[in-house]
């Protein structure tokens, strides 16, 4: 399997959009701003020009969207690869920040 | 009635850059992603601009565009978006921040130097950017002052605005009985107030000067929902005539009249020649009722009297509507609840008052459904269409020059271009270094615009602009309207020098190098793209010029039409005998000694007193029941402008009498009343008999019926450029007269008996005041002011926009010449006449000149029909103003094209070859 980690901000961050169900491009949009607490918000371009290669390289796939969803929208939804990737970097990065909280480098949250 | 909002616009224009800017990807993506692309831009812009305002939006488009064009380069060379980046950054101590700074003031900097080193380019640009977005910024603000700035009212959706309706059956203004009678609803209204505009003359240190004013009732603060900043404001006692005259100053006013001196409140000042109390200064954000232009001082109804004694009296009156209603509606009321309440009152005051109340509703306009006053929105929404297609046009010139010249210039550049790759500079350098360029000239042009702006706000109160009040405009420049004219100038700099960029890293350069001036150096500007800026070019600058000269048509036209009148050697003057306490039945006699002593003066054939001039909007009017007419709206009775004259008016006047007889000594105080009307105004009452004899009264008196006894010839009531307007005469000598105009004839200089006139009238008493005086030619030319003004703006537009093409057809005809340079070369060569290469240079650009210009002249039949009724003068589709635009077009495209297509052909060709 290739590695593609570290993964790009938008593309974790789509990833980690998807992992809870299929959605659209606007959708993904207003989940990554609400779980960033609007910390990150994807330009358009960003947007879709990530959507487009990460189908390229398989790290997610076009789904039918739902029956009474706008015909004009596209869905996606996260393909194996693409939530192995999520998981090795979300592991990758959870190594990080372990070894972040044991030099103390930020204040515990609490 | 709704109108687009503010926000609408913004919105509408945001997603329209955007959408532009989505042409910079390939087909192939765009045509996959655009129409979501769209949806989601404008979804997140809908939202910021509801939930966080204006700038929010504004940021989201910016970061939108940037973040779009980045993508949109890497989509260009193929870059992934997923796969990590594989070359390692260079290693430096800085932040990447720093970095990205550094490198862009670098390529500013350099920018910077190579614009300075072709001045006639870099300041042809610049005034371009500059004059497209300064008189574009002072445009809108005007716009936005009078129709979108929201007023700074507490919770300002609560408050509605309430008209009676006037006597032809629209909603107008509302007599104060009837706001007192609003105010007993307070179950349904917080707050009511009246108010009334007035012009007073505030005399301060010995120096007079006329002040902006309005005189409202107590409540007036707690409608709009403020608290005066200093001082305790009017209270209910200063409702009451009699209890003195007291004012609130406008916070602008303090500050600029008494540089905001704490202890004002108490402090008496003198208006109209009466000491008025200070009792408060206004909350700082309020300007007044008069929007857009700004209230000096608010007067108490107390103070009404210092408007003249007849302002006492109308408090009272039921016919005499002077007064603008606002409420605050009380919590949980909605307007149509407010109207429901006013529909029941104007039921019981059409029982209770059925002469001058039947019919006659009153309408509540709930918050955002009125802007000045039902009746002047509709000029006023047309009036600002009309000056923003102006601008518009005058950007979309702007925008395309700079195009124009920004795509001339990158195409010259491309060889350099080219070096700099061919030494191994990154495609990203040497974009940046074209988008340097542009944003720079962008950015520069526009704060010089901005600068521009700033100064044209300056002037626009010295212009005579037709406006409702006098005063001060309230001309803030907005942010938004800052951030949208830079924002629209920067996005065509750099799509316009991202063009030239993104194909300077799709030339070929070693084709560059070989092929020299015939091959790729001068990089063709795709046919297409030269003759369509051309031609929006010539469309909008041939709209612009017969915009303009028909306007000038208009006035011209106006001025030859004449008033009526004979008013070449008519001489008048303002009196005022009040100072001098007169008796009532005094003042006729002394008036007639006036007039008796301004006749036997040298030269002079006759003198009269009247109140009112020819082609004048100043001047009353008065609700006139008709015998035997029945108007088909209203009340029943029609609003007739009135003018109270004396015997020898229409000789001074030069009018002639069509029928029955003009005032004599006879009609005098106790005889019986008569008028006489104007032929119009017989006519229309009553088609196809005699008017004399017929009878016509005030509607407010049932038993003062007056008598006609003559019809004059028609002259212009209001203005030079109205229809046939009505008009009624009454004799001066059967009413009291305390202040009149005097006019004479004289056989020599009116000017001269002008000036003499101030001696003339106060030989006996120098107690008499003469106001003002001059000759009736002039007055009635500077009747047309507004109109001389609207005209000189628009001649500027013109001139501008002739400017612009000039300039526009004169860069890409050189561009072409320079490009053809070789082939021109070869063609002299071998025997061509001049005559022919400068033919076939100028045939190049034939087509666009000719599509363009017929393109105009369509858009500018259709215009000319819109304006048959704001310019009735001109008369539509005027042929005299649409040769004289497409003649100077021509004209100006013709020498802008000849002259580089001449100098083509002048040029040797053997040196052209050798070049090469």
């Amino acid at each position: 399997m290739p590695s593609i980690t570290p993964l790009r901000p938008p593309v974790l961050h789509i990833l980690l959009a998807l992992s809870q169900g299929d959605l659209h491009g606007l959708g993904i949009a207003e989940s990554v701003e609400e779980t960033s607490e609007g910390a990150m918000s994807l330009g358009p371009g960003t947007l879709y020009r990530s959507l487009k290669e990460m189908c390229q390289h398989g790290l997610i796939t076009e789904v039918d969207s739902p029956t009474d969803a706008d015909p004009r929208r596209r869905y996606y939804r996260s393909t194996d690869l693409g939530r192995a990737c999520l998981a090795d970097e979300i592991r990758r990065l959870d190594h990080i920040v372990n070894v972040a909280r044991a030099r103390q480098v930020v204040e515990p949250t609490s | 009635m709704s109108r687009p909002t503010l926000a609408d616009a913004l919105a509408f224009s945001l997603s329209g850059v955007f959408r532009l800017l989505l042409l910079a990807y390939p087909r192939a993506f765009r045509r996959a992603f655009e129409a979501e692309m769209s949806e989601y831009f404008e979804c997140t812009l809908r939202r910021r601009l509801e939930r966080r305002g204006a700038l929010a939006a504004i940021w989201w488009t910016a970061t939108s565009c940037w973040d779009l064009l980045l993508t949109a380069y890497d989509e260009c060379s193929g870059r992934s978006a997923v796969t990590p980046k594989t070359t390692p950054r260079p290693v430096t101590r800085r932040r990447q921040g720093d970095r990205m700074l550094s490198v862009m003031t670098g390529e500013l900097r350099t920018a910077f130097r190579r614009l300075l080193g072709t001045p006639m380019f870099t300041l042809g640009a610049l005034s371009i950017v500059a004059f497209g977005i300064g008189v574009n910024t002072a445009a809108f603000t005007l716009v936005n002052s009078f129709l979108f700035k929201p007023p700074a009212w507490n919770e300002p959706e609560r408050v509605v605005s309430i008209y009676q309706d006037s006597d032809d059956g629209e909603p107008n203004s509302t007599s104060f009985p009837a706001y007192r009678d609003m105010t007993a609803f307070d179950d349904v209204f917080e707050a009511v107030a009246a108010s009334t505009p007035a012009t007073l003359r505030w005399k301060r240190d010995g120096a007079e000067r006329e002040v902006a004013t309005e005189f409202v009732s107590a409540s007036f603060l707690d409608v709009v929902g403020l608290r005066p900043l200093l001082g305790p404001g009017f209270t209910p006692e200063h409702d009451r005539v009699g209890a003195g005259a007291f004012a609130i100053v406008n916070h602008r006013f303090w500050q600029a009249e008494f540089a905001g001196d704490p202890d004002i409140v108490g402090r008496s000042i003198e208006l109209a020649g009466q000491p008025v109390t200070i009792v408060g200064v206004g909350p700082r954000q309020f300007g007044g009722n008069l929007m857009p232009m700004v209230t000096d001082l608010w007067l108490s109804i107390s103070s009404v009297g210092l408007g003249g004694e007849y302002r006492i009296e109308n408090l009272e009156r039921r016919q005499d509507h002077w007064y603008d209603v606002k409420a605050r509606l009380a919590p949980g009321v909605t307007p149509a609840d407010a109207q429901a309440a006013m529909t029941t009152l104007a039921t019981r005051l059409e029982r209770e008052y059925p002469d001058i109340n039947t019919n006659r509703d009153i309408t509540v306009f709930a918050y955002g459904d009125v802007r000045l006053h039902p009746d002047a929105d509709k000029n006023l929404n047309q009036a600002s269409a009309g000056t923003m297609a102006l601008v518009g046009l005058v950007l979309l010139l702007a925008c395309t020059n700079l195009a124009n010249l920004l795509t001339v210039r990158g195409m010259t550049r491309l060889p350099e271009a080219a070096v700099r790759r061919a030494l191994g500079a990154s495609n990203a350098a040497v974009a940046r270094s074209f988008i340097a360029e542009s944003l720079l000239l962008s950015v520069l042009g526009g704060l010089l615009g901005l600068a521009l702006a700033r100064a044209l706000m300056r002037l626009t109160p010295a212009l005579p602009l037709p406006l409702p009040a006098a005063g001060a405009l309230d001309t803030a420049m907005d942010l938004r309207v800052v951030a949208f004219t830079f924002g629209l100038v920067i996005v065509t700099g750099v799509l316009f020098g991202i063009a030239p960029a993104l194909r300077a890293l799709s030339v070929d350069f070693a084709g560059v190098f070989h092929g020299g001036s015939r091959g790729a150096s001068l990089q063709r500007i795709p046919a297409v793209l030269r003759g369509g800026l051309v031609s929006i070019q010539m469309a909008a600058s041939i709209v612009l010029l017969i915009a303009c000269a028909l306007v000038v048509r208009n006035t011209t036209a106006a001025l030859s039409l004449g008033a009526g009148v004979d008013a070449n050697r008519v001489a008048w003057a303002l009196a005022d005998l009040e100072p001098l306490g007169l008796e009532p039945e005094q003042y006729a006699a002394r008036w007639q000694e006036i007039l008796e002593r301004i006749e036997s003066a040298p030269g002079v054939d006759a003198a009269a007193l009247a109140t009112r001039l020819p082609a004048n909007g100043r001047g009353g009017s008065t609700t006139t029941v008709i015998e035997g007419y029945e108007p088909t709206t209203g009340t029943g009775a029609v609003e007739l402008p009135v003018a109270w004259v004396g015997p020898r008016y229409f000789e001074v006047m030069g009018q002639a009498l069509v029928e029955g007889r003009v005032f004599g000594p006879e009609d005098r105080d106790g005889s019986t009343p008569v008028v006489i009307l104007g032929e119009t105004a017989a006519r229309r009452y009553w088609p196809g008999e005699s008017a004399i004899g017929k009878r016509v009264r005030p509607q407010s008196d049932p038993d003062a019926w007056h008598q006609v006894v003559g019809v004059v010839a028609d002259a212009k009531v209001r203005s030079l450029a109205e229809p046939p307007t009505p008009i009624m005469f009454q004799a001066a000598d059967q009413v009291e007269m305390r202040r009149a105009l005097i006019v004479a004839r004289t056989q020599g200089d009116p000017t001269q008996l002008a000036s003499s006139y101030p001696d003339e009238i106060r030989a006996d008493d120098a107690q008499i005041e003469v106001a003002s005086t001059g000759d009736l030619e002039s007055y009635i030319r500077d009747g047309l002011a507004s109109e001389r003004t609207i005209a000189t703006v628009l001649a500027v537009f013109a001139a501008l926009a002739l400017l612009l093409a000039s300039l526009g057809i004169y860069s890409m005809v050189s561009y072409s010449v320079a490009r053809r340079a070789p082939e021109i070369g070869i063609r002299m060569a071998l025997g061509a006449a001049k005559r022919s290469v400068i033919v076939s240079v100028l045939g190049e650009f034939g087509i666009a000149l000719g599509s363009g210009m017929t393109l105009g002249l369509l858009i500018s039949v259709v215009m000319a029909q819109q304006l048959r009724d704001v310019l009735p003068a001109a008369g539509g589709v005027d042929p005299l103003a649409f040769s004289a635009g497409v003649l100077s077009l021509l004209l100006v495209a013709f020498v802008a094209s000849y002259v580089p297509a001449r100098r083509a052909a002048a040029a040797d060709p053997a040196s052209t070859l050798r070049d090469d």
